[in-house]
């Protein structure tokens, strides 16, 4: 077979076959590992597929850390070895908001005088290469999940929540208007919400293309939901941690008004074990218009 | 400017000669730059290509240049039913054609066809799919194999 044809068939396949295919002979390995091939495969993977879910798994003390495609099959992407080591905290399944080219994760620094900051990693596709973004000052004691993409401002940035909890729950949205500009971070939103119970059970990790809430319900496993038919499915993919917290997500769904940025904040209360859905709360910002605040109740 | 009646004759490697209409015949990248650089006006000898499979791909350009005012659905509803009926020693004897003819259409769906069906495979069948040698010696694919083990962690 033309060299040039085995090239376009593995262009199309996933990263894990690839590197298995790397050991069915020579040529192959070398077509697999050329520098020219690795870019027109992530070009072809990215145009149509990007990686959007880093899993985390602990064996024997060692953590090791895989991006998944959102597809039926939460395709692995690639294994990730973080440059520095136990710095980058993530739990069990973690959705990363792909901008600029590059992933993007919230993490922490230990400073000189033993304090953490908060500060964010990205990781460029396409040179493979991490780096860091500083937070404002005032943002401090960030949890991992709350960090999401904006599409507010032309280009798309970065975001993070901070929330403050205490009888009532205060967030925060605060949002790099300019992507990569430290002085550009600028909180939009203060919103208070009515007492959330802890222990909740499950998190929203995101919305998947095809319009689907994804969740984490327990203990690392995941199920995708259909707000239609409020039908719930679980998936093979799994870590193995608890994750406590919750993620402030953007994303249209459904018959939303057609807005230029809407993003929306999905509460989701499930009993525990039985994945059964109680109540389904959602509320939608608009802008930086009041919230509005929709309740399903099935029970 | 040329007529859009105007046929191409293509000659098959085993001699079927094939009269297709120009606007199914530009399909083809190749054969497009060919009329346009006035060199189509005889029979264009395909040497590598045997009549069976450029009856099939004339039958898929036919249907592409047919179906232009379907819906995107319906022709990859098409392309699903076109691809579905080809074994794997006929779809590496399109792709060969495709590629060479530069159909970019069939080219991709071809492609994408033996990805599909070669993505959950060992090693060793993707060797007996195509009939390939290994040429590592035991050690340099234990190597390989080590460096790469998390790849092998898979589910058909």
């Amino acid at each position: 077979m033309p060299v040039e044809v085995i090239r376009e068939i593995l262009k199309r396949l996933l990263v894990k076959s690839l590197v298995r295919f790397r050991s069915v002979c020579k040529t192959w390995n070398s077509l697999i590992c050329d520098p020219s091939f690795i870019s027109t495969h992530l070009q072809a993977s990215l145009s149509n597929n990007t990686p959007f879910l880093l899993r985390k798994c602990s064996t024997n003390r060692q953590k090791s850390y895989f991006l998944h495609y959102d597809n039926d099959g939460f395709d692995e992407f690639k294994q990730l070895q973080f440059p520095v080591s136990g710095g980058f905290v993530s739990d069990a399944v973690v959705l990363v908001p792909f901008v600029n080219g590059a992933l993007h994760w919230l993490g922490y620094q230990k400073r000189n005088n033993d304090e953490y900051s908060n500060v964010i990693l990205g990781f460029d596709l396409s040179a493979e290469e991490f780096f860091e973004i500083s937070l404002s000052e005032s943002l401090s004691g960030l949890h991992y999940m709350d960090l999401s993409s904006t599409k507010k401002y032309g280009e798309s940035s970065i975001a993070v929540l901070r929330r403050e909890s205490g009888y009532t729950e205060l967030f925060e949205w605060w949002v790099m208007k300019e992507y990569g500009v430290f002085e550009s971070w600028t909180k939009l939103l203060t919103l208070d919400f009515e007492y959330i119970p802890r222990n909740w059970f499950p998190r929203v990790l995101g919305f998947r293309k095809n319009r689907q809430v994804l969740l984490h319900v327990a203990n690392g496993r995941m199920a995708s939901l259909d707000l239609n038919s409020q039908q719930m499915e679980l998936h093979g993919v799994e870590g193995v941690e608890v994750v406590t917290g919750r993620i402030y997500l953007e994303g249209t769904y459904g018959a939303m008004p057609d807005r230029w940025a809407i993003e929306a904040y999905v509460c989701l209360f499930i009993m525990e074990q039985s994945f059964h859905m109680a109540r389904l709360r959602l509320a939608m910002l608009a802008g930086l218009e009041k919230p509005v605040v929709t309740c399903v109740d099935k029970s | 400017m040329a007529s859009t009646l105007k046929k191409i004759i293509l000659k098959s490697c085993d001699g079927k000669i094939l009269e297709v209409e120009e606007a199914v015949a530009v399909q083809s990248q190749m054969i497009k730059n060919m009329i346009e650089d006035d060199c189509a006006n005889e029979e264009i000898p395909l040497p590598d290509i045997t009549g069976e499979i450029l009856s099939m791909i004339i039958e898929y350009c036919k249907m592409h240049v047919d179906g232009e005012n379907n819906s995107n659905n319906e022709l990859i509803a098409r392309d699903a039913d076109f691809i579905t009926r080809v074994d794997l020693n006929t779809l590496y004897y399109l792709i060969v054609a495709a590629n060479f003819l530069n159909v970019k259409s069939l080219l991709d769906l071809t492609c994408q066809r033996v990805a599909d069906i070669i993505k959950g495979k060992s090693p060793e069948e993707i060797r007996l799919t195509f009939n390939i040698k290994n040429d590592f010696t035991p050690e340099e694919e234990e190597e390989i194999r080590k460096k790469n083990a998390w790849a092998f962690d898979y589910k058909d």
